[in-house]
Order: structure tokens, then sequence, then C-alpha cells
């Protein structure tokens, strides 16, 4: 086990490694000197120009410019946003609870009732309701994220009324109570939280189903089937525990998907969060922002990833005897 | 198996209580007179030194006042300075500012602080303002309310200096670097009718009003400015009464209110001083890029004739806009040059004489060929952030391709373009201009002086020139006028750009919360134009 | 003469593999419906464009716009008044066009590099799998977006930019079924005889790394047409082009969730589900096919 560790580590720490490099030349290779954007009026004297180039460092030969990135990076600085002028760190620090938020929460929810929903289908396998399941998950596994996120605006926003246009409050709005607080809070968050939980239930309820059926078929079920262990507790000592095991890695790889799905959302939802921020620095071309973003999220799925692996591994039940 | 069954069960009952309540919406409540103002871009910074989008600029106007202001016959009008004079030299002012006014944190302004902002912006070249306070030589504090001001020419605009007066005893603290940098201003101190107190970014940006406010106080309690990540849910805010105002409406959507008719929501075209051109790349130097055939005057006047722009406006604008001619827009009647019987309009024929008698004939496909051998073919680009643009281009193509003109069309984002226009690396391309009300600014776009920096085609007349610097010194308003008209002139018979039409700015806000909107200048818009009249007017409906 | 007659044999192998193959998908009706799907799809998107153009509707010369259906135009108007069945259609071929030709360019790719890493082994492999984590790891919305972004909205650079991100699953895929077969007896004769390492790769390796490449191309081809619509829909599109993703797009920016314009909104985007989902369901059907043969990679 310790060697596996070490083995992942070491991988995790190279892949970061080329990510943090290719990060950097994947934005200095753009075509359009970043100063025309990052100074947006034209009318500048050669001084002011050159002031600017060198507050960011533009000035420098490629090389001279990854080496200051890198000791920048290991001291936890980003770099200083074209657009808001702040801090990159702070800039993504403020936008992380939103998306942890909507993430977090869809995921919960899509984790809850595809373990639930999977495991129904799986014991009632082969039934109508089992191809009605598969079907409608396997529907919501092909739709677009921005398209159900459109229409559900469209239904529950525009048509019926019953839930705001997006965003995520209304400010300058005083509430009586905590409660009506907590509530109007909720009722920002369900829509893009829903839509989003339905992206990924499908994909839940597809691997839960077909791991549970594969773990009902190994060996050690039919160890426990023999001593007389009784049905329930077949299923619930026994497979549920192993099969989630494949749910526990979905969630990791998912992480990227996640992302995608978090910049389609918030866009339509006008959610203030990490996805929002990305499409806005790609727009308005903030080099910075949109480098520090991606490092950022690539790094978190790249310990995610490794956190799974560790704990996959630990929980196998293989490698367990 | 039993005890998982429950948990999500019991999530969703909560979840629909939640809702039901919100539903009722009977725990909210507001208090205060709330004005939310809704919009698409994000504001980028509270600080003055960096902004430059039109949200950023409005909660600026909000924040902080200038020393002028207009009424809605555009003449200037006193704001933090009550009175001015200059000498008969035309380049010493004095200004006679106005007296008990506040800052938002209790200082009193006085002229050390018009003194030290002017300076401040002057020695280290700050923002935008910079063309403002450059020619400004000396500036001296006569007494707490009195300022003058040397300039080292006269100086026909001023005093029209669109400078935000800022708080010396703030700002002075503040390293000039960090000015244009990372100074966030997050607690903006100024004298404006509102004061920021929360600024959120990529949600909202929260203004509450300034109780001492010199004007008196204004009728509203507070002004939000909301931000959409679209349109079409922002309009739909609109008409569900989460907004009160939205500015740009795009003209789909813009229709659609209209033909909507809700008697609470007033859509307003309002008359505004931006354009849309299409600009030839003029440049004659062999570095140029562009298709030297565009150097030919006749070309592009035959273009100009080719084109139908009641057609562009009326089709990829829904009808909102008006045919252009020159420089400076109609809104600004007494400016504005009205090029008369010599105005190309659309006139196809005359397209195809010109360019037949200029040797440009047609070859077997059709298209004109060049007395140089090469094929009338060229390349228009446009902006990817504009679809109005992009329908535009297309029905250009298909006009020119009718009087033997082939154009190719690219579609490339704003950043791209202007790094092609100065490299000089374009044919053409459609773009627009927001005019500010002095003339000036439109104008010396075409200068030489400019060119690599705010001019954008490299169009150089040294007659232009000439007149443009004369202009600018001209104290006296109708002598001003005869230079601009001329200039105007000039620049039309030489055809560096295509006006192709002065838009509107569409406008649709509530009418059943609030009264007092002024539109600003007579025939603009409520909001989003020069002056913050209407939310220093705006009080609520009893 | 032996060779001929080795080839004659491999043939006739093949006629046999597929005929047996046919025999087992054809008993899946996941897979028949995919099939019929895919088929409906494809021909729309051949034949579609030729028989049909894109009209404006127009009443006593007013043009309607955003209106819902009515008898002459089934699927009602967009924003400029135009047909959105004929959109749909017209739509269908670039959107598949987009998701054949980057489906192809990864696969290439994919196929490439996993042979070759998982044959040469050792430092290759391990450069070549270092570089396929860090693509699989890299958000591909992101990613995509940000290089659509720097190349321009065309369609070539879509095409190209789905591509080249989409590679790495195939790659790791490929590369695991051909360290298998690497140690396989014709493999290792074949290096015995001299056989040169392409030669090798090309025909003993490939053709029988084949049938997962089959089952995989049609995985790739599903995220492909979702990539590209939501690339479009995001403004990364090229604009002059329609795809469902554009129409989805234009949908989106002029006004149709305001208007509850359901014709607009809906009928692209149930075309993308449709074609995604039967790509999804010839994918499984294969999988359950050749299942018997091959391993499953189930993560």
């Amino acid at each position: 086990m310790r060697g596996y560790l070490f083995q992942k580590i070491m991988q995790a720490g190279l892949t970061i490694l080329i990510v943090v490099a290719l990060n950097f030349f994947l934005f200095r290779i753009m075509p359009g000197d970043p100063i025309r954007v990052l100074i947006r009026n034209p009318k500048i004297s050669a001084d002011a120009l050159e002031r600017v180039r060198e507050q960011f460092g533009l000035n420098e030969g490629r090389l001279v410019q990854f080496w200051i990135y890198l000791r920048d990076l290991f001291s936890g600085e980003l770099g200083s946003s074209f657009n808001y002028r702040q801090p990159v760190i702070d800039v993504i620090m403020e936008r992380v609870p939103a998306t942890i938020m909507l993430v977090g929460t869809a995921t919960v929810l899509s984790i809850i009732f595809g373990v639930l929903l999977g495991v129904i289908l799986a014991w009632k396998r082969g039934t109508r309701l089992d191809i009605v399941g598969l079907s409608i998950s396997l529907i919501l596994y092909s739709m677009p994220t921005f398209w159900v996120a459109i229409i559900m605006v469209m239904i529950f926003a525009v048509y019926w009324q019953i839930f705001p246009l997006g965003g995520m409050g209304m400010p300058g709005v005083f509430y009586t109570s905590l409660w009506a607080e907590l509530a109007s809070k909720v009722g920002y968050l369900f829509l893009p939280t829903v839509t989003f939980a339905l992206i990924l239930v499908g994909e839940y309820v597809l691997i839960m189903r077909s791991s549970l059926l594969e773990v009902m078929r190994e060996d050690y079920m039919l160890t426990a089937r023999a001593k007389g262990v009784s049905n329930r507790d077949l299923l619930r000592k026994h497979a549920l525990p192993n099969a989630m095991l494949p749910v526990v890695t979905l969630i990791a790889i998912n992480l990227g998907f996640i992302v995608g799905g978090a910049i389609q959302i918030e866009t339509v939802f006008s959610w203030p969060g990490l996805g929002r921020l990305m499409y806005t620095a790609l727009t308005n071309r903030d080099y910075p922002v949109l480098q520090g973003l991606f490092l950022f999220v690539t790094i978190a799925v790249i310990v995610a990833n490794f956190c799974a692996d560790i704990l996959y591994r630990y929980l196998d039940p293989r490698v367990k005897s | 198996m039993k005890r998982l069954k429950w948990l999500p069960l019991l999530l969703v009952v909560l979840m629909f209580c939640s809702i039901a309540l919100t539903g009722c919406g009977g725990g909210t409540q507001e208090s205060q007179y709330v004005f939310r103002s809704g919009y698409m871009r994000e504001i980028e910074s509270l600080n003055p030194m960096v902004i430059w989008s039109v949200q950023a600029y409005e909660v600026m106007y909000l924040t902080y006042n200038f020393l002028i202001s207009w009424d809605e016959d555009l003449n200037v009008i006193p704001e933090l300075a009550r009175e001015w004079e200059v000498d008969e030299s035309g380049k010493l002012w004095t200004f006679y500012l106005q007296e008990g006014v506040t800052w938002h944190d209790g200082e009193p302004f006085t002229a050390e602080d018009v003194k030290f902002t002017f300076e401040y912006i002057r020695d280290n070249e700050l923002g935008y303002f910079y063309d403002y306070v450059a020619a400004m030589e000396e500036i001296e504090v006569i007494d707490e309310y009195t300022l003058t001001v040397k300039t080292d020419e006269p100086i026909a605009w001023m005093p029209q200096i669109l400078v935000p007066i800022l708080p010396a005893h703030i700002w002075s603290e503040i390293d000039p670097e960090d000015a244009e940098g990372e100074f966030a201003n997050d607690n903006p101190i100024g004298t404006g009718p509102f004061k920021v107190v929360d600024h959120r970014k990529g949600e909202y940006t929260r203004l509450v009003v300034n109780e001492d406010y010199y004007k008196g106080r204004p009728g509203l309690d507070e002004v939000i400015f909301m931000i959409y990540a679209n349109t079409d849910l922002m309009v739909e805010a609109l008409k569900q009464g989460e907004l009160d105002i939205i500015s740009d409406v795009p003209g789909a959507q813009f229709k659609a209110l209209q033909d909507v008719a809700d008697p609470n929501i007033l859509t307003l075209e309002a008359d505004s001083p931006s354009f849309t051109e299409l600009a030839f790349n003029v440049w004659d130097d062999p570095v140029s890029l562009g298709n030297p055939h565009l150097l030919d005057k006749n070309v592009r006047m035959a273009i100009e004739y080719a084109i139908d722009r009641q057609e562009l406006i009326d089709v990829a604008l829904m009808g909102y806009g008006e045919v252009a001619s020159t420089l400076v827009p109609k809104l600004f009647e007494y400016w504005h040059l009205d090029p008369g019987p010599g105005f190309r309009s659309f006139d196809p024929v005359q397209a195809e004489v010109i360019l037949e008698e200029a040797g440009y004939q047609r070859d077997d496909q059709g298209l004109r060929v060049g007395p140089d051998g090469e094929p009338m073919s060229y390349m228009l680009l446009i902006r990817s952030e504009s679809p109005d643009n992009q329908k535009m281009a297309s029905m250009i193509k298909d006009m020119l391709a009718s009087v033997g003109i082939g154009i190719e069309i690219s579609v490339i984002d704003e950043g791209t373009l202007t790094d092609r226009i100065f490299e000089g690396d374009f044919d053409l391309f459609i773009w627009g201009w927001y005019v500010d009300i002095d003339p000036t600014s439109i104008l010396k776009v075409a200068t030489t002086d400019e060119i690599l920096s705010w001019s954008d085609c490299f169009y150089s007349n040294p007659e232009y020139d000439v007149l443009h610097q004369l202009q600018q010194r001209t104290m006296d308003r109708e002598e001003r006028r005869e230079l601009i008209y001329e200039m105007q002139r000039i620049f039309y018979n030489d055809a560096a750009y295509i006006m192709l039409s002065y838009d509107p700015e569409l406008q649709a806000y509530r009418t059943d919360r609030y009264t007092g909107w002024v539109r600003n200048p007579r025939t603009g818009p409520v909001m989003y134009t020069n002056v913050i009249d209407s939310y220093e007017q705006l009080r609520p409906i009893e | 003469m032996q060779i001929d007659a080795l080839k004659n044999e491999r043939l006739a192998l093949w006629k046999k593999n597929l005929s047996s193959f046919w025999s087992i998908y054809s008993q899946n009706t996941m897979g028949l419906i995919g099939l019929v799907i895919l088929i409906f799809f494809t021909l729309m998107a051949i034949f579609g464009p030729l028989l049909v153009s894109i009209t404006t509707m127009s009443v006593d010369g007013v043009t309607q716009v955003m209106h819902p259906p009515t008898s002459g135009f089934w699927l009602g108007t967009d924003d400029l008044g135009k047909d959105i069945l004929a959109g749909v259609i017209i739509g269908s071929r670039v959107s598949l066009l987009v998701g054949v030709a980057a489906t192809a360019i990864s696969m290439i790719i994919g196929t490439v590099i996993g042979i070759v890493s998982g044959f040469y082994g050792r430092a290759v492999d391990a450069l070549l799998m270092r570089i396929t984590d860090v693509f699989l790891v890299i958000p591909w919305l992101p990613l995509m977006l940000v290089m659509a972004a720097l190349l321009g909205p065309s369609l070539g650079n879509i095409i190209f930019v789905i591509g080249i991100t989409s590679w790495a699953g195939t790659a790791r895929i490929i590369r695991s079924q051909t360290l298998s077969i690497k140690e396989r007896p014709y493999v290792e004769r074949a290096r015995a005889i001299g056989s040169e390492d392409s030669h090798i790769m090309f025909y003993h390796i490939l053709p029988n790394v084949f049938p997962l490449i089959f089952a995989n191309t049609v995985l790739v081809a599903a995220i492909a047409i979702l990539s590209e619509t939501t690339l479009s829909f995001l403004g990364m599109g090229d604009p002059t082009r329609v795809t469902w993703g554009v129409m989805l797009h234009f949908a989106f920016s002029m006004g149709a969730v305001s208007h509850v314009a359901w014709w607009w909104l809906l009928p692209p985007g149930i075309c993308v589900v449709l074609v995604v989902l039967s790509f999804t369901f010839i994918g499984y059907a294969l999988d359950e096919v050749l299942n018997p043969k091959l391993r499953r990679r189930d993560q």
C-alpha cells in the first residue's frame, strides 16, 4: 500500500507540473498582444505602456516570464487580473463558495437519488420498471446541460413564475425573519441545483445499477448466501458497500465534467460562481484570471482523482483480503 | 435500505416547504425605496482610473461629481463649479465652487480637492481623464472656494472637464502606481448623490443615498445595479417587476416589449451619440497589409453608393436607427453637418458608373478587376460580440456582390480586431463610436496624430489636422462651428469611413413605481447618459 | 501464391465474423433502436438540405417573428421569421459533420498514441501516459472554450479543438488492450521473424484492437456532438453556419425563453439528445456483443 501511495503521489505531482507548464504556455501563444486588451485605452503614451508592461512582467523573454510565473506560484501568487486589477487569488476565492454551494448540493442530491434508484432498478432487473428507469437515465445522460437549464427556466421561472429568474439572491430586500431569509435563499438555489442534479443523476443510476449487478454475481456473495445471510443483510452489509466503490471513483472522475456543467448552469442562471467567472474572463480576455482558474480547477481535479484512487484502493475488498 | 428511503423523501418535503414559503413571498419586505437597474456586463472596478465599461462609469457618475453638467439642450450648466470665467487671453480660467458641499465621510469639499484631482491625474497620466487635464499648466487655489487654471493654449472646450473630483484627503495617500493598479477603491468617497456600500463582483453593486447631497436628498433610498448573464432573462425580470430599468435592450427584445405593450413598461427609443461605421484601411504606406485598391477614393465612394443603409437599418437593426452621414452625430444639432445634395445615398447604378470609369471592369464571372489586374476582393472584419454587425455584414456582402465587388467576411473578437487594426492588417471592418458632447473627441479620431492611438483607419489629411488644431483654440462658438463644418466636409469627401447608422439607445423602464424621469438630452435616454438627473429626481409614486 | 491464399482466408474470416457479429447485434433491442435513429439522421443530413430551403414566414407582407407552429411552418419561426424545421434539417448536416470529423481526429490520435505507448513500453509509455493523464484531467469545457476563443469561431477550429481534447480516454483503453495483445504468440512470432515495428503494430495489433476502437468511437462521437452543441451555445461556434448548437445559441440570446418559444428551444435540443442517445445505445449494444471476446473496462 505504501508503495502504491508513493507511486500515485509521484504521478499526481508530475501531472501537476506538466499542467502548470502547459497552463503558462497555452495562454502565451495566444494571438493578440495582451497589452492592448489590458489597456483598452488606445490613447496611452509609450511610457505608460512600458510601465504597465513591466508591472505585468510582459517585458522579459518567455523563459524568464515562466520562471517568474513558477516562483510566484510557489508563494501562492497567481498574478493580477487584467479586468478587475485585483489579485487573481482573491477574485477566484470570492466565487468559490457560490460554486461549492451549487455543485455540492447537486452532487449530494444526485448521489442519494442515484444510489437509491440504481439499487431499485438492479433489484427489479428486467422488469418494465427497470427498462423505463434505464431509458430515463440514459436520456438524462444524453442531454446537454445548458439545454436542460434553459428548459427549466422557461417552465418554472417564466411560464409558471414559481422560481426566481436567476442570481443568488435579491439585494436590498429586508426579511422579517431568519426563516424567511433561508427560504428565499433556498428558492434561488433550487432551480440551478435541481437542474444540475438531474444531469448528474442519470450516470449514477446506471453505474450503481451495473455495479450492484456485478457485485451480486461475485463469489463472496454466493459464500455469504450459502452461510444463510438474509436477503436484506446481504444487500446492506455486503453488496451495497462494495457496489458503491465505483460511485466513489465516479465522483472524482466526474469533477472535470462537473466543471463544464457548472459553467453552463451558472451562465444560464446568472449564478456568481467560478463557472461564470471563467466565461466572463474568457470574453474579456482576462488572461491572468483564466490561467489561475485553469490551474485551480485542474489541480482540484488531480487531487480529487488522487484521493479517489487511494480511497478505492483502501476500500477494495479484493485488496483487503 | 429502509433508513435510506426516508432521507431523500425528507429532503424533498423540506424542499417543497421552502418553495411554498418563497412562493408566498410573505416573509420578505421592502421597507425602502430601492431602484434596480439591470445590466449585462460586470462592473469591473470602483476605481475611476481603471474602469472602461458603461456601467462602471454610471456608478462613478453617481459617486462623484464633475465641475459642470448639462441641461436638456446640451448647454453647460454649473455643478460643483457654480460659476466660471476666462480672461481675454483665453488661457486663464477662474472657477467659483459650490460652498457647503461635503464628502461622503463628512469632510468638507474645497478648492484644494479640485486642484489635487487635476494635478494628480495630470502628473501621473491617469486613465481616460488625462486628456482633459494635459493642457493645464498651473492650478492655483485662491481661497477655499475659488480656483484658477492656466492652460498653455486657449482651449475651446474648457470647462467641460469630465474629470471626477476626488477627495484629496483620501487619494493623496494612494500611491499613483496603485491608483492605476491594485487600488480597489472599495469604499469610494465622493460628493455624489449615492454612495457604494456593497460591491459584489459579478452579482450586484449596491448604493445608498447620500442624505447630505448638496442638491438635496434624492427621493430614492437605494440604487442597485444587478447583473444578469443574459439579456432575455433580464428583460423577463423587468416584466416581472424585479427590475426598474434596463438599458441597451437588443432590437429583437425591444420590439417584443413594444408589441406586448404592457402599460407599466415604457419603451424608449432615445437619441444617442453613437454610430456604426464601415471603415477602410487608407494607410498609404507599403507596410500596410490592406488592399491597395482601397486607397483609390473612387472605390470607396462606389462602395458607399452601393450600400442601401436604410435597408441595413430596417433588417439588421430592426428599424432602430437613422441613416448616418457625417462624423458628428445628428444628435448634436449645433455641430452636425448635413451634407446636403452631395450625400452619396443608395444608388447602385452610380456605383457601377464610377467603377467603370475608374477602370474596374467586370470579368467573365462578374467580379470586377482593377487596373492593376487584381480582382476587387476584400476582407471584411466583423466583431463576434455584435450579432447586429454580423447581420449587416452579410447584407453588405450581397449588396456589393451585385455591383461586382467580392467580400469575404471574417468574424473575430474585439481584442483580435484591435490588434489587426493597429498592424494595418485589414481591408474593411465595422465598428462604432460613442461620442462625447464636445465634438473634439470624435474629430480627433481622424487626425494624423492619433494614428496608432485613437485613429483606426490611418486617415491622414494635413488640411484636416490644421483645422483640428485651430478649432480647439477658437473660443467663439460660431467661428468654431464653421471650422468643424469644414472638417466634416473634408472627411466626408475623403470617404475613409462610411457612416452607416446613427444608433439609438434602446431603454425600457417601469412606470408604476417611480416618477420623475428626466431625458437628457431632450430626445435622449433617461439613464446611462451624460448626466444623472433621473437618479437625482426620481421619487416614489404615492 | 501463399500470400494470396492467406489474404483470401483472412477476408473469408472477416466476412464470417461480420455476419456472426450482426446476428448477435440484431438481437439487441437497444442497438437496433440506436441504429435506426442514426440512419434516420444520417439520411436527413445527407438529403435533407437538398430538399429544403430556409424560407421566411410572412403574413400580408409582415414577417411573422417567433411564431408558434402553423400548417405551413410545422416548427414555427425564429426571431427573423425563418422556418425552424428547415433550420433543424439543414443544421443536421453540419452538426453531424462536425461530430464525425472531430471523432475521426480524436480516434486517430488516441489510437496511435495508445498503440505506440503500449507497444514500446517503458520511457515512451511513461511519457505518453503522462501527457494522456494531463488531457484526461484538464476539464474538457474550459480547455475547449479557451482554445476555441484563441483560434476564433470557425467550423474548422471547432472540429480541431474537439478532436484535440477528447482523445485521452481512447488512448488509455487502446493502450491497455495493446499491452495484453503484445504478449500474444503471433506477435512474438512476428518479432522473431524480424518484422518491423510499424508492420507489427499495423497488421497484428491494430486489427485486434479494432473492435474496441469501434465501440469507443461511438461513445466519442456522442461526446463530440455534445461538445459542438455546447461550444456553439456559449458563442464559440461559427455564427454564419447553421448547427443545432448555433440555433440554440440564437434562441437563447434572441428572446426565446421570455417568449416561451418552446418550438424554437425544444427541437434542436431533442435532435441532439436523440443522436447522442443513438450513439450511446449503439455503444452499449456493441459492448455487449463484443464482451465475450474482450474484457470490458469499467473505469
